[in-house]
C-alpha cells in the first residue's frame, strides 16, 4: 500500500495493517473521535481552541495527565479495566496512549472488536490494531477503559460514522 | 536560561546539519533510530559510522557530537524540542558567523531536520546517559602515579641519612567543560588504603550489576 | 589537552554562557510565563513587501501543517516552531493567516488572537473549528482585514 497519508514514518508498527475510513479532516481530533464526536477538537485545556467536558484550572491545563483523560471518559460512562484490547462481549472499549509520560492519543473499539482512530488534528481516520499505533509517535497503550454497549451508544456511533462518510462524499469535511 | 550562543567546538557539527538535504537527514534519522542506545559516545558513533559507510567519518563525528550536546541541553533545560529549535535558530539569525546566518528557506529545512534528529529516542537516551555520568561538578578523566625516593639529609654536604618512597598521584578531571588536574602525595600505606577502597567499590558494583541484569533493564555501564 | 578525552568532554552549558562578542543583534524576546505565553517583538519592525510576507508565511505554514497533522495535543500544535515563526512575523501576516483559514480550516485561532488581540469566538463553540472559523472570517470582513 502506498503511504499516501504519511503514516509509515510516525507509526513503524502499522505497515500495511490498516484501512482508511474517511478523508483527512481538521474538524475533529483523536480524542473527540474516541469520545464519539466529529464536530470539534477535544483536549484538556482552557480557552476556546479546544473543548473539554470538565472545568480545568490553568495549572491543570499545563500539566496534561492521564487522570484528566480518565475523568473525561468516566463522564461518558467508561470505567478503567485491565489493559486488554481484545473484544469483551457486551462491552465497548477505548484505549489511551501515552508517550514520555503524557497522553498522546485515544482509539475506540467497534462493535465487531476492531479498533478505529482519527490520526491527529488533520489526518485520516483508520481501522487498525491497537499495537499498530504503538512504538511510534503515540507511545504505548497506557489505559484501557470500557462501558457496556447500549442501543443508544450503538446507534449514536453508527450515525456518527454515517455522518463522517457523508460529509466526506460531499467534500464538506 | 535560554541558548545565547553557538559554542565554537560544536559549530562545525551545526554547519554540517545545516548542509543536510532531506534525503541525508532522513537517512541519518533512520540510522540513529536503528542503533541501540549504547553507553559512551564512541560506541554510538561507531555503530552509526558502520551503517553509514558512504558518509565521511569526520562529518558524522562532528554532527553526532553536536547532536549529543544539543540533546543534553534540551534535557537539562526541560523545554520542548520546538522551543529549543526556536532559541537556536534565533541565535543563528543574530550570529556574526556567515555560515550560521542562513536564509529562511534553509532555516525551515534545518529546523525540520533538527527537530526530527533531536526526537530520535536512541539518541536522547544515549545523551542522557552521558549527561548523567557527567552531571557532577567534577568528573574523572585519567590518573597517573609518579614514584620517587625522597632522601633525608643530616647535613647538606654528607650522604643521606635515610630515605623513603613517596608517590605522587596525579588526577585529571573535567569541570565545566575544562580539563584540569591536581596532585596528591601518598605513602605506601596510603596506596594500600586506596587499593582496599577500590576493591570494595568493585565488589559493590558487581552486586549492583547483577541486580540490573536480573531486572532486565539495559546496563548503560561502559566497562 | 582535552582532545584525547574524547566523548567525556561533551558538555552543554556553554550554549548558555553570555557571548561577549555578540553585537548588532536586533532580535529581542520577552516571555510571560514558563511554558507558553510569549510575546515576541522581533523582525516585525522591518518593512516587508506583501509578496515577501506571503512567501514567508507559505513556507512556514506548509511545514506546520505537514508536521502537526498527526498530533492532537493542541499545545504541541500551537507550540510548533513554524507556528511561532509565523506569529513572530507580526500583524502584517494576519491577512494571509485569514485567507489560509478561509481556504482550509485549521487551528489558526491562537495565532490570530496573539496577532490581533481579538477573540470573536464564543466559549460555547470551543473546539468547533467550523464555528470558530466562521466567527473569525466574520470579524475579518467587519474589520476589513480581508
Amino acid at each position: 500500500m502506498a503511504d499516501d497519508f504519511g503514516l509509515r514514518a510516525p507509526f513503524p508498527n502499522l505497515r500495511d495493517n490498516y484501512k482508511k475510513r474517511s478523508r483527512a479532516s481538521t474538524r475533529y481530533n483523536c480524542i473527540a473521535w474516541a469520545a464519539g464526536e466529529s464536530h470539534r477538537h477535544w483536549w484538556p485545556d482552557i480557552g476556546t481552541d479546544v473543548y473539554w467536558p470538565l472545568d480545568l484550572t490553568l495549572e491543570e491545563s499545563l500539566d496534561c495527565t492521564l487522570d484528566n483523560f480518565i475523568q473525561a471518559f468516566e463522564l461518558l460512562g467508561y470505567e478503567c479495566c485491565e489493559k486488554s484490547t481484545s473484544r469483551e462481549k457486551g462491552y465497548q472499549k477505548i484505549a489511551i496512549y501515552v508517550k514520555d509520560g503524557k497522553p498522546s492519543h485515544a482509539a475506540r473499539q467497534l462493535w465487531r472488536g476492531t479498533w478505529v482512530s482519527k490520526i491527529g488534528k488533520g489526518n485520516v481516520d483508520i481501522e487498525h490494531t491497537p499495537a499498530g499505533l504503538e512504538r511510534g509517535l503515540y507511545g504505548m497503550v497506557a489505559q484501557v477503559m470500557k462501558r457496556p454497549w447500549t442501543v443508544r451508544n450503538f446507534l449514536g456511533l453508527f450515525l456518527l460514522a454515517l455522518k463522517v462518510k457523508l460529509l466526506g462524499l460531499l467534500k464538506m469535511d | 536560561m535560554p541558548i545565547t550562543r553557538i559554542p565554537d567546538r560544536y559549530r562545525p557539527g551545526v554547519v554540517k546539519i545545516i548542509e543536510l538535504d532531506d534525503h541525508k537527514a532522513s537517512e541519518l534519522e533512520e540510522t540513529l533510530a536503528a542503533c541501540l542506545p549504547t553507553p559512551g559516545f564512541k560506541q554510538f558513533l561507531s555503530a552509526v559510522q558502520s551503517r553509514l559507510k558512504n558518509w565521511k567519518p569526520e562529518d558524522l563525528h562532528a554532527i553526532l557530537r553536536s547532536l549529543y550536546s544539543l540533546s543534553l541541553a534540551v534535557a537539562d533545560e526541560e523545554i520542548s524540542v520546538d522551543e529549543f529549535v526556536i532559541q537556536l535558530t534565533s541565535v543563528m539569525r543574530c550570529s556574526d558567523q556567515t555560515d550560521l546566518r542562513i536564509s529562511e528557506e534553509t532555516e525551515v529545512a534545518f529546523s525540520s531536520h533538527l527537530k526530527k534528529l533531536l526526537s530520535v529516542e536512541s539518541l536522547t537516551l544515549a545523551a542522557k546517559a552521558l549527561g548523567l555520568r557527567g552531571d557532577y561538578q567534577r568528573s574523572y578523566c585519567d590518573s597517573r602515579i609518579l614514584t620517587d625516593i625522597r632522601p633525608i639529609f643530616g647535613s647538606p654536604t654528607e650522604k643521606p641519612v635515610g630515605a623513603f618512597v613517596e608517590h605522587t598521584l596525579k588526577i585529571e578531571y573535567h569541570e565545566n567543560g575544562e580539563h584540569k588536574e591536581f596532585y596528591v602525595v601518598l605513602d605506601n600505606g596510603d596506596l594500600g588504603k586506596i587499593r582496599k577502597v577500590l576493591d570494595r567499590a568493585e565488589s559493590k558494583a558487581a552486586a549492583l550489576k547483577s541486580i540490573i541484569r536480573e531486572s532486565g533493564i539495559p546496563d548503560f555501564d561502559r566497562s | 589537552m582535552g582532545a584525547y578525552c574524547g566523548d567525556r568532554l561533551i558538555g552543554y552549558r556553554e550554549w548558555r554562557e553570555p557571548d561577549k562578542e555578540r553585537i548588532g543583534c536586533s532580535v529581542s524576546e520577552k516571555r510571560k510565563s514558563d511554558i507558553f505565553e510569549f510575546l515576541v517583538v522581533s523582525e516585525a519592525a522591518r518593512e516587508e513587501g506583501a509578496e515577501e510576507i506571503r512567501s514567508r508565511f507559505t513556507l512556514w505554514a506548509n511545514v506546520w501543517r505537514n508536521e502537526t497533522r498527526n498530533i492532537s495535543n493542541v499545545r504541541e500544535v500551537i507550540g510548533h516552531y513554524a507556528y511561532r515563526r509565523i506569529i513572530e512575523m507580526g500583524p502584517a501576516v494576519v491577512p494571509y493567516v485569514l485567507r489560509e483559514l478561509e481556504r482550509f480550516p485549521d487551528l489558526w485561532f491562537y495565532a490570530l488572537r496573539k496577532l490581533t488581540n481579538a477573540n470573536p469566538v464564543r466559549q460555547e463553540y470551543a473546539g468547533n473549528v467550523r464555528k470558530m472559523r466562521e466567527a473569525w472570517l466574520t470579524w475579518a470582513k467587519k474589520n476589513k482585514k480581508i
